[in-house]
């Protein structure tokens, strides 16, 4: 391990080490979506390596309401947190369902999302709305 | 002079006792595990052995062997239960050094496509709270695409079957990776086992930084373990690199036969995933 953080240093990256809480996740999703309506943070459970993520975007972004002028092709990835943001068509309803179906084909499980609802960001479970594991 | 002339012909023989990066999976040993996901990636691959041996012993110091590999590799993920793999070595340049009957230095290559392995890794991954991961276990053939020439050539040109299992996990932070593997021939090639064992950092979003380590064990008594760094960077989604250099510790060769051994190995590595 000593080994592989002196070739770290040496690439001048500095890991951090300090494990996500969900207290750590709900601050970061309320700097995320920051007011604005038109957008939504996933945690995609399971999220924590971004290139083992890309199936995120690649499914994600094909979907009729995710709005690909935000972000990269409408989809923000921090796998820091495991959450991600999308950018939301403001003539579009969230359809959570194909959200769910799109996060369990590119190998993760949704849990759960936040959302601006006029005052404060609020947290959603998926199965409390009905929308179960595809 | 009898026994360098036995050995010799064994030298010839033989087929060898190559890692070449047999354990490990397009895309980087990574990707995809989307539905649909698919990829190629091509790496390009250096392997020096320092002396001819037998056994645990350097039988004839500085007798060495040069490959240069380029690997051109591909996979489709159906789910992420199931995916398929090939993998197919093309032979830049192969020299070998070694001793005829009348224990005379002579000079060997070798130059062309090895053989075709096929594997369908079959995973079952979880997700957690902070960590993800997957077991599988991965049904492979070679394919032999040439005919056995009876003199030195890099491929196995048999037909083989192998089978692997692997776990793995991951947090943001961390990266840990398991597999034990082996391999049967069609014909009397000796059938070996393999095992991994690797650990990384997540040392920034793009860029992991792994410690590597393989055993591999066959029958007469070989033995080898390498171990060495490997750095994965992603440029950007589609586009992902790697580098790895393993240097053997431990190198047993047969005891019957005289092979090259105490190697060193250095592969770059371009990958495109979909």
């Amino acid at each position: 391990m000593g080994a592989l953080l002196s070739l770290c240093a040496s690439l001048g990256a500095t890991p951090q080490f300090k494990p996500v809480t969900e207290a750590i996740r709900d601050q970061a999703a309320a700097d995320h979506l920051a007011a604005q309506a038109n957008r939504i943070a996933i945690y995609a459970k399971g999220f924590v390596c971004s290139s083992c993520g890309i199936g995120l975007r690649i499914h994600l972004k094909k979907l009729p309401q995710v709005d690909d002028s935000q972000f990269d092709h409408g989809v923000l990835m921090d796998a820091s947190k495991q959450l991600l943001v999308l950018g939301i068509k403001a003539d579009r309803q969230i359809d959570r369902k194909s959200l769910a179906k799109a996060i369990f084909k590119a190998g993760y499980e949704s849990e759960y999302y936040y959302q601006w609802n006029g005052h404060k960001t609020q947290r959603h479970y998926f199965n409390q709305e009905g929308v179960d594991q595809p | 002079m009898k026994t360098a002339s036995l050995i010799a012909r064994l030298i010839l023989a033989s087929s060898g006792f190559l890692v070449q990066l047999q354990a490990d999976q397009p895309i980087m040993n990574m990707m995809p595990r989307w539905n649909g996901g698919y990829g190629i990636q091509t790496l390009l691959e250096n392997s020096e052995k320092q002396d001819l041996k037998l056994g645990d012993s350097v039988y004839a110091k500085g007798l060495s062997e040069q490959i240069q590999t380029l690997h051109v590799q591909g996979v489709y993920t159906w789910t992420r239960a199931v995916r398929m793999t090939f993998k197919l070595p093309y032979t830049i340049t192969a020299r070998r050094e070694s001793l005829n009957d009348q224990n005379e230095k002579i000079v060997e290559k070798d130059q062309g496509w090895g053989d075709l392995t096929l594997a369908l890794p079959l995973k079952r991954y979880f997700n957690l709270a902070t960590r993800t991961g997957n077991w599988s276990i991965t049904p492979q053939i070679k394919v032999p695409l040439g005919q056995d020439t009876k003199r030195y050539q890099v491929a196995d040109r048999l037909w083989a079957s192998g089978l692997s299992l692997g776990y793995e996990t991951e947090t943001y932070q961390y990266f840990f990776a398991t597999s034990l593997g082996g391999w049967i021939y069609e014909s009397d090639k000796a059938a070996h086992l393999n095992a991994s064992l690797d650990i990384g950092i997540n040392a920034l979003d793009y860029l992991q930084v792994l410690w590597e380590n393989d055993l591999k064990y066959g029958e007469f008594g070989r033995l080898s373990y390498a171990t060495g760094p490997a750095i994965y960077w992603r440029w950007q989604d589609h586009v992902h690199s790697r580098i790895e250099w393993k240097h053997e510790l431990i190198s047993k060769v047969s005891q019957r036969n005289a092979e090259h051994g105490n190697s060193d190995r250095i592969s770059i590595g371009i990958g495109f995933v979909f």
